[in-house]
């Protein structure tokens, strides 16, 4: 029990191992070989989360984790950074929703991919994904995480592209939206590096915690107490520190010392080591009870005005992972991919690294109250802007991608707010329901293609082609009444809706109820007007949730079939349901990890706010809020009357003809319609504010600036004729006439002196003997004058 | 004993007499001869400034200077049969293609 | 008086056939007037103590090079060689003999002038240094240093270990020894040119400079020993014959009194049975010398002690200091002595410098046998002839042997102002 946590550099090994056999000897592997050996890696993975969780769970302290042979990582000057990893709550929470959905996917992606040339690819580029996505959530510094952020953006532009050599949906090439996604990505990951080069320099590290460092102060003392205690109750204790949160220093008094349980002193506080010795969190919170200056050189900033804008620019990198306003734009493009992936990749998991990072960070962002006020903004317009265009989407898939929008809104609101506790439950619950109802589009398209399959096959087979071009199996307009052809697939799929649209008693209902109260409760005693703005946002955006997926619902399984593939289309392999159903089961029950107290006497059965307690340990400012049953019936009521209203409007047979929404039909709701069905115009604008005058700009700089200024001018008149004319003086003038001259005239000195220094050399031997022998009688003379001198 | 002076004098005679071999004969052979005169004179010399200093060192320079002695005259010799060959002459003064 | 003799008849010899071969118009007459001067620099040598030089000139010079010379000559048939015409060189070169003859004079002037300038003879003649060792007889458990005007003549002498000789320079000297426990103990010597001394610390504290004679052993096969008394009795050598008995002793070196060194006496080479004995008591042995072995020409010093050993008690102890003797000067050992010590590396290097010697002389009178024809295979390759060439170009089908006979003919050259 107590090594499990060793065992963490698995987690990352072994989907590597099965990225590597899967991409270099898959091709030569059957395609159940390869599906066995991606799903091995997947659920082996998923065994080490879960072992993981069984160590902390078993009262284990979040420990950091050095590999072996990845001591010291880069180490240069004073730089020292580690690949290192952490097992704490939120961590470990993090790698039990990857690979346990991640696990199940693999599963459904076995049937879903059958046939596919680049079979053996796809399960590589799924397990590459994993373990990028473990490096993410299991480093112990910002570098890690970034390792693991773009080693997932890059499996994200690997497998939107997947299908790079086909035209599919409306109309774009899934190369282009794999481009997109990149490019897009890029710009938030400028703001996260700007992030973390600001970390490293007000802190002088990366790393999260350092070993034997506590996370949770105050949570850790609350333990120690309780622990003494012996069977006080934790939950009920933790209510009351929430509601005195910010004063994170009440229980560090008494645990100054450590409570000594046994023989070792352990350390319930952080008092014993240095500040320099702590990680950036527990710095920060040093800094700032220090009010601290941050040195920039030419100038110094407060640490207040710092964490403003780690978190501001951290904020652009979630916005752009996590596709909030205003770079949500690749995420519904990203649906290009096949659909395990939208439900892996760009709903469940690593869409949610943003949220992750911010929960992961709250210590910043709960003291940078701009910053939080802005992320509360950001996530609400999202929230609101994905619900709205989702209203208007023929797309199936394309429903469920504004709709992951509009829920990263709600999470990324939520952290704003200060409910950091809430937005991990929302983004695991979410990632259940969200998963599911992905798999479920896909079994749903998955269907539509077979039925289409075995129409065109019936018709001539000349006019095959011709069909698929005109037949897009995603398009809802051609679906209806499929609840009768794929029953457990309908099951599952209302199950999903139900949880997404916040139905009680399912996950969606609890995690989303628990954002709404911390926003009342924010903004009520808090006097926190994001909290206002947060409520009244997220209560719209939870009505056209609820409103958008009973729309879909209706329309892909109630009514009548509207194209002959529907009617021919059948349920999927048991590879692919078996996994929805298991999504179902945890769409159903996820809620109850987090039941807030004293509703119905839940909190007897499943015991209150486990999760958030769960968390407190790595999340310091995590905190429950109490069940507030108006905002709850209110939300539950507005879900409720959406639903009635969709399947008003949509419910009645034949309410889409000819391929129009009723709303269309209905003079004051047609503009409306229009609008969300345009997506907002969104990308047009960004066309015309980006991208014309970035190509105007182009186009400028190549024509003018590069090929008539410098080109034409520097180059041509200024440089060539400017070299001819250097070059032509050089070459006549002092070239040939001095450098010659001089070469000359030397040859001829030389030749001259030599003229009249070669009569010396007579050849007769007898003249050099004479020369030799008059210097010999020199020598002698000059040596016999001392002699002479001495002897007279 | 006699004074090493005499010696000195005797062994400087015999160099003169041998230099004036080297410049005035012209038959390379003579010259040659001539050349071992001056060697010999400076072995006595040395002989004689051995026996003055009581040192070893004065035979030993004698000896090496008669073994390289022989062996120039050995390549010398050899210079002049392969001059003789091609000149059918050994008069120094009809070697003169070295001038300049 | 001998000698000034010889030098004057000799040396005029040499001078008179030396002159002759100068003059000579045959140049087998010059030779052998130079085979003649060389003999009689060879006597001289011999007048100088140099026998092996005398001999080696004999040899070497006046056999093997002027054989050569001869041989040479006579090979080429050079005895007269010279054209009776003066010669280019004569002709331009007036003003050579002139010049010649008046620089030789010059030279002949100088030198002489700087050797009685010189005062060669003034010079301290056959001044050998003294060279000079030491011995720790003292203890047996501790080291030895010592100093002779704080110049180190031994360092850390471990018991009965002489050590190497050094070269000092003559004159008075305190010498100083030390023990390794800072006991120290001093006297002064004289130190004369041309002889070996030992230092012997022994007892406690007593320190002996003993001469010892290394000069050349005349009798042959024989070596030289002399006794040192370091005790406080009187000591004889007595050898007491092959069975080693008392009955047989025969006294070698008789009674030496404390503190002084016997004459040195000469012994034939062999195997000696001796004892020092106490002359109080000529029957006990007090130190055995049994199967001693006598080396020829070398020169031995026994030096009688009371050794201190570990525990402090005296034991008796004769130590044999041996070295070799000198040999004789200029004799073909001492040169061969010196050739093989101090001169090894020159003597390497000529016989490098002779080697190169021979493969010169073998280069250099190489006769060739005419310009080496290339051979078949060296010949360079023409695949076709060129004349084939232009005749397949110009039409001839076949490329016969008579090929070039289908070549236009060239044309007559035109007759000039025809």
């Amino acid at each position: 029990m107590e090594n499990y946590a060793q065992l963490v550099p698995l987690i990352i090994l072994i989907p590597s191992i099965g990225a590597f056999i899967n991409l270099f000897v898959g091709a030569r592997l059957p395609e159940r070989a390869v599906a066995i050996i991606g799903s091995t890696a997947a659920i082996l993975s998923f065994v080490v989360a879960l072992l993981l969780y069984s160590y902390l769970s078993g009262g284990g302290a979040p420990v950091v984790v050095n590999p072996p042979f990845f001591d010291g990582w880069i180490r240069v000057a004073e730089i020292d950074i580690s690949w290192q990893m952490r097992v704490d709550t939120l961590s470990v929470t993090m790698m039990m929703l990857v690979t346990g959905v991640g696990s199940l996917i693999h599963i459904y992606s076995a049937g879903y991919m059958h046939g596919d040339p680049r079979f053996h690819r796809f399960f590589a580029y799924l397990n590459m994904f994993f373990a990028f996505m473990l490096t993410l959530v299991a480093g112990n510094n910002f570098l890690m995480m970034f390792v693991g952020w773009e080693g997932v953006g890059l499996c994200s532009f690997l497998l939107i592209g997947f299908w790079f050599d086909k035209t599919r949906g409306v109309g774009w090439r899934n190369s282009l939206a794999a481009r997109k996604a990149f490019i897009v990505n890029r710009v938030g990951d400028f703001g996260l590096m700007t992030a973390i080069f600001l970390i490293f320099w007000t802190f002088g590290t990366l790393d999260f915690y350092r070993p034997g460092e506590i996370a949770n102060v105050e949570y850790a003392a609350h333990h120690a107490s309780a622990a003494a205690d012996d069977g006080h109750a934790a939950a009920s204790d933790h209510g009351e520190s929430a509601s005195a949160h910010g004063e994170s220093a009440v229980g560090a008094e008494e645990g100054a010392h450590g409570a000594s349980t046994g023989s070792e002193v352990v350390y319930t506080n952080n008092d014993h080591i240095p500040t320099n010795q702590l990680g950036v969190f527990g710095q920060a919170e040093r800094f700032l009870e220090e009010h601290h200056q941050v040195d920039f050189g030419p100038f110094s900033l407060p640490i207040e005005t710092v964490l403003v804008l780690i978190t501001l620019f951290m904020l652009i990198g979630a916005a752009g992972k996590s596709a909030q306003i205003p770079l949500f734009v690749w995420l519904p493009d990203a649906m290009a991919g096949p659909t395990p992936v939208s439900a892996l990749i760009h709903a469940a998991t690593m869409v949610t690294a943003g949220v992750y990072m911010m929960v992961r960070s709250n210590v910043f962002f709960y003291e940078a109250d701009l910053t939080s006020l802005i992320v509360t903004l950001v996530g609400v317009g999202t929230a609101l802007v994905g619900g709205f265009i989702a209203l208007g989407q023929w797309d199936i898939k394309r429903v469920l991608a504004y709709s992951t929008v509009s829920q990263l809104g709600f999470m990324v609101a939520a952290v704003g707010i200060g409910a950091y506790s809430a937005a991990m439950f929302h983004l695991v619950t979410h990632a259940f329901f969200k998963a599911l109802l992905f798999l479920g589009s896909g079994s749903v398209i998955h269907g539509m293609e077979h039925g289409h399959h075995a129409v065109s096959h019936g018709h001539d087979d000349h006019h095959d082609a011709h069909h698929q071009e005109e037949f897009d199996p995603q398009d809802m307009r051609n679906m209806g009444g499929l609840r009768h052809k794929m029953p457990i697939t309908y099951i599952t799929y209302l199950i999903g809706t139900l949880a997404l649209a916040g139905i009680f008693p399912l996950a969606g209902f609890w995690s989303k109820d628990e954002i709404l109260a911390d926003s009342w409760l924010v903004g009520l005693f808090d006097n926190n007007i994001g909290g206002y703005i947060a409520l009244g946002g997220l209560l719209l955006a939870a009505g056209f949730t609820a409103f958008y997926m009973w729309r879909q619902v209706t329309m892909v399984f109630y009514g009548s079939p509207r194209h002959e593939a529907a009617e021919h289309a059948h349920e999927s392999p048991p590879t692919m349901t078996i996994p929805l159903i298991a999504l179902a089961i945890l769409s159903i029950a996820g809620g109850f990890i987090n039941v807030p107290s004293g509703v119905l006497g839940l909190d007897g059965i499943f015991g209150a706010h486990r999760f958030t307690d769960w968390l407190a340990q790595s999340v310091v400012h995590a905190h429950a809020a109490d069940f507030q049953a108006l905002i709850a019936l209110g939300a539950l009521g507005l879900a409720v009357g959406a639903i009635f209203l969709a399947s008003n409007l949509y419910g009645r047979d034949r309410a889409v003809v000819n391929h129009r929404d009723p709303l269309q039909t209905m003079a004051t709701t047609a503009p409306i319609f229009s609008f969300a069905n345009a997506r907002l115009y969104w990308d047009e604008i960004y066309n015309r504010l980006f991208e014309r005058p970035f190509n105007w700009l182009g186009k400028f700089l190549a024509d003018v600036i590069d090929w008539r200024f410098w080109h034409d001018y520097v180059h041509d008149q200024v440089i060539g004729k400017g070299f001819n004319t250097i070059a032509r003086l050089l070459a006549n003038p002092v070239d040939l006439g001095l450098i010659d001259g001089v070469v000359n005239g030397i040859g001829a000195l030389t030749k001259w002196v030599s003229g009249g220094a070669r009569r010396i050399q007579t050849g007769y031997v007898r003249t050099y003997a004479i020369t030799l022998l008059f210097g010999v009688v020199v020598v002698i003379i000059v040596l016999m004058l001392p002699l002479i001198n001495n002897g007279g | 004993m006699v004074q090493t002076e005499a010696y000195l004098m005797l062994s400087m005679v015999l160099f003169v007499l041998g230099t004036m071999g080297v410049l005035l004969r012209r038959s390379a052979i003579l010259v040659f001869m001539s050349v071992e005169l001056m060697l010999n004179a400076t072995n006595l010399a040395l002989a004689a400034f051995a026996r003055q200093w009581g040192s070893e060192n004065g035979h030993m320079f004698a000896f090496f200077i008669i073994t390289v002695a022989a062996a120039e005259v050995a390549v010398g010799l050899a210079l002049i049969v392969a001059i003789f060959r091609t000149k059918r002459s050994i008069n120094i003064d009809e070697l003169h293609q070295l001038e300049g | 008086m001998t000698e000034l003799i010889v030098f004057i008849v000799v040396g005029g010899l040499a001078v008179a056939f030396a002159t002759l071969m100068l003059l000579s118009e045959n140049a087998v007459h010059s030779a052998l007037s130079l085979i003649v001067t060389m003999v009689c620099i060879a006597v001289l040598f011999l007048a100088l103590n140099a026998p092996f030089l005398a001999m080696i000139q004999i040899t070497v010079y006046a056999g093997a090079i002027m054989v050569l010379f001869l041989f040479v000559i006579m090979l080429l048939g050079a005895e007269r060689l010279l054209p009776a015409s003066p010669g280019e060189g004569k002709v331009r070169y007036r003003w050579f003999a002139p010049l010649a003859l008046t620089l030789a004079m010059s030279l002949l002037i100088a030198a002489g002038v700087t050797i009685i300038q010189g005062q060669v003879s003034g010079a301290d003649a056959l001044g050998l240094n003294p060279i000079i060792r030491a011995v720790n007889l003292a203890s047996t458990t501790q080291t030895l240093s010592v100093t002779a005007n704080g110049v180190n003549v031994g360092e850390a002498l471990a018991s009965r270990k002489p050590s190497r000789f050094i070269e000092i320079a003559p004159g008075n000297y305190d010498i100083s020894a030390a023990l390794s426990d800072g006991s120290s103990f001093a006297r002064s010597a004289a130190l004369a040119a041309g002889t070996a001394y030992t230092v012997v610390a022994f007892g406690d504290g007593e320190l002996a400079v003993i001469p010892e004679d290394l000069s050349t052993i005349a009798a042959e096969r024989s070596a030289r020993f002399a006794l040192f008394n370091g005790t406080d009795e009187t000591l004889s050598l007595v050898d007491r014959g092959s069975e080693f008995v008392a009955d047989d002793d025969r006294i070698v070196i008789a009674e030496i009194a404390p503190g002084a060194l016997s004459a040195s006496i000469t012994l034939a080479e062999g195997v000696g049975n001796w004892a020092v004995v106490l002359a109080s008591a000529p029957d006990t042995v007090w130190f055995p010398l049994r199967d001693y072995e006598i080396v020829r020409d070398r020169s031995t010093t026994l030096i009688a002690v009371r050794e201190r050993d570990a525990l402090g008690s005296r034991r008796p102890l004769v130590l044999p200091l041996e070295s070799e003797a000198r040999p004789a000067f200029g004799s073909p050992r001492a040169i061969g002595y010196s050739l093989f010590t101090d001169f090894l590396l020159p003597f390497q290097l000529l016989a490098v410098l002779l080697l190169a010697s021979m493969v010169g002389v073998i280069v250099l009178t190489h006769r060739e046998t005419g310009k080496r024809m290339p051979t078949a295979a060296n010949r360079r390759r023409v695949s076709r002839p060129l004349a084939n060439v232009i005749a397949a170009q110009v039409g001839i089908e076949s490329a016969s042997a008579r090929a070039d006979a289908a070549l236009p003919e060239p044309e007559p050259p035109q007759a000039v102002g025809k």
